[in-house]
């Protein structure tokens, strides 16, 4: 054994790349999808590796696009669910699922408030009993409403030493502006302050109901199981669905690009930048082409803005770019962490890279290795039951074709380099750029000016000087 | 509430496992796992800030980044277009007393891990140019990920002065002068002494067969040659040195209180006692501390208390963040009264059974990737050269009496074995 070994160093030819054996296949994993009488569409996607249970709830039309200028609404609602209920208090709730180990936790983003459950199998029922109280018979008691707007008062206040948060902030308010993916999810001073009981009481009423409800049990469980569990816990809710507001869809023409914002922070020992535009909505037809173009210009360690900025430069730990999706246009963007003496060279850098993606069209290197890139890392992502059950959820809150992962893979290999081209020339806008940095405006305001008019605000977003 | 408990038997479920050493020292770990076409690579080098020199902190971190700068047969930032372009992920991660550096890929492109790693583990190539690109980089990450940041001076504060002059002085990331002052030389040094088989493991985990992956794995590693590097003598750490407390003013709005006890190593006896203690105490909002200061008197925002183990010693850490107005000295009052609470009234049956429930959920999640279960072994065979641990690790923690915790509180947790920092807003100039 010994000696065969020795020969197969001697011949070990370590100047090529091994060559890789043939692909295996890959497959979304079946799920069970089937909306009962009162309207819960119940998702069932099943994995018996380890003893453990997932529990996701999923309110459609309840995200904090649904806040109506009280913001922070959806968001407090969500939290006070588990604060408290008509069987049980705060402290008992957190008393019974800490006992079993478990992890309860309840929250909103904009397209949806959400509830989810984990924990071990043999636990299962006890966790349900709790689960099914929180999402039936909320209180929101005074108590708890004080405890908690309390604490989200903090929140904010702590966000203002915050270098993304606030580039975040200012950024959304820009680019966005009356559209309410401007204004914060967590909610301002001003409307914390002014929310009262009846505001989360009519927001549950209205929003938390068996039609837009989304139930999805993940990992150790059979679909008699979960069905059996609905039917239990869940077939005598019932709630009148509400008409869905009208809703403006923000184009980038209506808003004025070309415009450097920056929160100051004097200081900072580093600039936190977010450059970009109004982007696209998950269920945009071209989100693959418009995917594999990004992975391309800064969506993977590899990509050209990362490479430039970090590996070539040296000016930035990471730099990236995303397109934000929503099931309404969200944002493009860039950002990076600089220092303070790079900032303007990074941006321009950006901008040139930005440039060059909508001109040229990408190498065949470049092409080949994000095709790799993108279709070799999904089942990496398929490894979990609960990373399949968020795929299977997103098809579902946004309405993409139940075979969509299915075609994922040959998708992305049937996309051309022009069709790359095309989706860049359709969705980056390099003379169409909102600038927002948060750092020390001392130290860069001047040499920002060369990107367009210059405005400078304090932490709370009052304007404080610029040109 | 009832509830049938578990007994003294976890039900995680056993991780089979083969190991080997070849030659060279190496130590080699194989986990089969075919639910998934993918597999990862692990590999630990038994080497972190630990082994760093006064004058020469952040190095091994700093040397991190320098491995994915080309070796003999792979260039600048190829290492990680061949991973990506094989449909990988790929990363590495510095702490006091290891490196590790770690890739999955769908499991036909095995060999194309075994080649990047047993490459880089011989024939680094260190050149002025990379090394001073990855300074800036490094330099970089630091000022986003502690300088630029509320509170991120908080644990490298803290080490300076739980480990005043001794082992774990300083955070991976070392500082700003001696990254600045960090040479090729020193490099290419530290590079011979530890980037060696004899001081390392590698772990291969997921869609494998044992007899084709241990056939690859020597084919790749065999031939490298062990450095031979005597183990360092690290000076024992002392307990009870007094308290210290100091006050940090920083660009915050929030005042915010840490507190470290200084405790033993992750293979001492008492770290699971430990480890209980601190989910009672600050583990959920049913923990002690929540329920007091967060809940009853709402003297803060928000509270934790958590385990920070390295080989030779750690922190048993606790804290909180108060409200704008909170006054951190009765806060901190507070805490102390909550944490010597543990070792004057009994810890329940119903708590030590609470945060008994918690680990083994935790230990079953941690084993749902190949990843993590990769970690988990390298982890095991490092520290105590006995990676079978991982199938006993959560009984290990269910052996645990209310009264072992009580004797590990009395120890440990006592003021002259504990740095206090107070955190304030900077005042307005």
């Amino acid at each position: 054994m010994t000696n065969i070994l020795l020969a197969q160093e001697e011949l070990l030819d370590r100047s090529k790349p091994p060559v890789p054996g043939p692909p295996k296949d890959v497959q979304f994993p079946d799920y069970f999808d089937t909306t009962l009488p009162g309207g819960i569409n119940v998702l069932v996607i099943e994995n018996n590796k380890i003893p453990a249970v997932s529990v996701r709830l999923v309110f459609k039309n309840a995200g904090s696009y649904y806040d109506n200028g009280k913001y922070g609404l959806a968001s407090l609602t969500a939290e006070l669910l588990t604060k408290g209920t008509k069987n049980r208090s705060a402290t008992q709730i957190a008393e019974e699922i800490d006992f079993i180990g478990g992890n309860l936790n309840s929250g909103s983003d904009w397209d949806g408030s959400y509830v989810s459950l984990s924990l071990l199998k043999k636990h299962l029922n006890i966790g349900i009993d709790v689960l099914a109280d929180v999402v039936l018979n909320p209180v929101f008691s005074e108590d708890e409403i004080s405890r908690v707007k309390e604490q989200r008062l903090s929140s904010i206040l702590q966000g203002k030493d915050d270098a993304g948060n606030l580039t975040d902030k200012m950024f959304n308010k820009v680019l966005f502006g009356n559209h309410p993916y401007a204004f914060p999810a967590e909610g301002t001073e001003e409307s914390i302050n002014s929310m009262t009981r009846g505001d989360y009481e009519d927001f549950y009423k209205s929003h938390y109901l068996p039609q837009s409800l989304i139930l999805a049990f993940v990992g150790n469980i059979t679909k008699e199981e979960a069905i059996m569990i609905v039917n239990d816990r869940f077939s005598n809710w019932s709630g009148t669905p509400q008409e869905n507001s009208d809703v403006k869809v923000y184009l980038i023409d209506d808003r004025k690009p070309n415009s450097v914002d920056i929160v100051n922070k004097p200081g900072a020992v580093q600039s936190n930048l977010r450059v970009g535009h109004i982007g696209i909505s998950r269920n945009n037809p071209d989100f693959i082409a418009v995917t594999v173009m990004n992975t391309i210009l800064g969506g993977y360690f590899g990509s050209r803005i990362n490479y430039n900025l970090r590996e070539k430069h040296g000016y930035t730990y990471g730099a990236r770019s995303g397109f934000n999706t929503k099931i309404y246009p969200g944002d493009f963007s860039v950002d990076a962490d600089v220092r303070n003496e790079v900032t303007d060279t990074s941006v321009s850098l950006i901008i040139e890279e930005l440039n060059r993606i909508i001109k040229e069209e990408v190498t065949d290197e470049e092409f080949q290795t994000v095709k790799n890139y993108l279709t070799g890392v999904f089942p990496l992502q398929l490894e979990t039951a609960n990373a399949v059950a968020s795929r299977v959820i997103n098809l579902k809150l946004y309405n993409l074709p139940r075979d969509y992962y299915n075609s994922y893979i040959s998708s992305i290999n049937g996309l051309t380099k022009q069709d790359i081209l095309n989706a860049a020339k359709k969705y980056i806008h390099p003379d169409k750029l909102f600038i927002v940095i948060s750092g020390d405006a001392k130290a860069i305001e001047e040499k920002m000016k060369k990107f367009g008019p210059v405005k400078v605000y304090d932490p709370d977003g009052k304007e404080i000087g610029g040109n | 509430m009832f509830i049938t408990t578990s007994g003294s038997k976890s039900q995680t479920s056993k991780i089979e496992f083969e190991e080997f050493d070849l030659n060279n020292g190496l130590h080699v770990i194989l986990h089969k796992d075919n639910t998934n076409p993918i597999v990862s690579i692990d590999v630990w080098y038994h080497v972190g800030s630990k082994d760093e020199d006064p004058g020469r902190t952040g190095f091994a971190h700093l040397f991190e980044h320098m491995m994915f700068q080309g070796s003999q047969n792979i260039g600048k930032a190829e290492h990680f277009s061949y991973v990506q372009k094989a449909g990988g992920t790929v990363n590495g991660t510095t702490n006091q007393d290891r490196t590790n550096y770690f890739e999955t890929v769908p499991s036909n492109q095995l060999e194309l891990l075994l080649w990047l790693e047993s490459d880089r583990m011989s024939t680094l190539q260190v050149t002025q140019d990379n090394f001073d690109n990855q300074r800036e980089v490094v330099k970089e990450e630091k000022r986003q990920r502690y300088d630029n940041v509320p509170y991120g001076s908080r644990w490298g504060e803290m080490m300076k002065r739980v480990f005043k002059n001794e082992t774990y002085e300083w955070i991976p990331i070392g500082s700003m002068d001696d990254l600045n002052s960090a040479d090729l030389g020193y490099a290419q040094d530290f590079y011979r002494k530890y980037y060696s088989p004899d001081n390392a493991v590698v772990v291969l985990s997921g869609d494998i067969e044992y007899s084709n992956a241990k056939e690859l794995v020597t084919k790749y590693f065999s031939g490298l040659k062990p450095a031979g590097t005597k183990k360092r003598k690290y000076p024992e750490i002392k307990f009870n040195k007094g308290e210290m407390k100091d006050i940090v003013y920083d660009n915050i709005q929030l005042p915010a209180v840490y507190i470290a006890y200084k405790i033993p190593g992750t293979t001492s006896k008492e770290i699971h006692s430990l480890e209980l203690l601190s989910m009672i105490l600050g583990d959920g909002r049913s923990s002690r501390l929540y329920r007091d200061i967060v809940y009853d008197r709402k003297s803060a925002k928000s509270t934790g208390s958590f385990v920070w183990d390295n080989e030779l010693g750690g922190l048993f850490i606790v804290y909180a963040t108060g409200f704008k107005n909170t006054n951190l000295d009765s806060l901190e009052a507070n805490i102390t009264d909550i944490v010597n609470s543990l070792e004057n009234t009994e810890v329940t049956e119903k708590e030590l059974e609470k945060a008994k429930n918690s680990v083994e959920n935790d230990i079953t999640g941690s084993m749902q990737t190949v990843l993590g279960k990769a970690d988990a072994l390298a982890n095991y065979w490092t520290y105590f050269k006995d990676t079978n641990r991982i199938n006993s690790a959560a009984d290990d923690f269910l052996k645990v009496s209310s009264k072992d915790m009580i004797a590990a509180a009395k120890k440990y947790l006592s003021r002259d074995n504990r740095v206090v920092l107070l955190y304030e807003p900077k005042p307005v100039k």
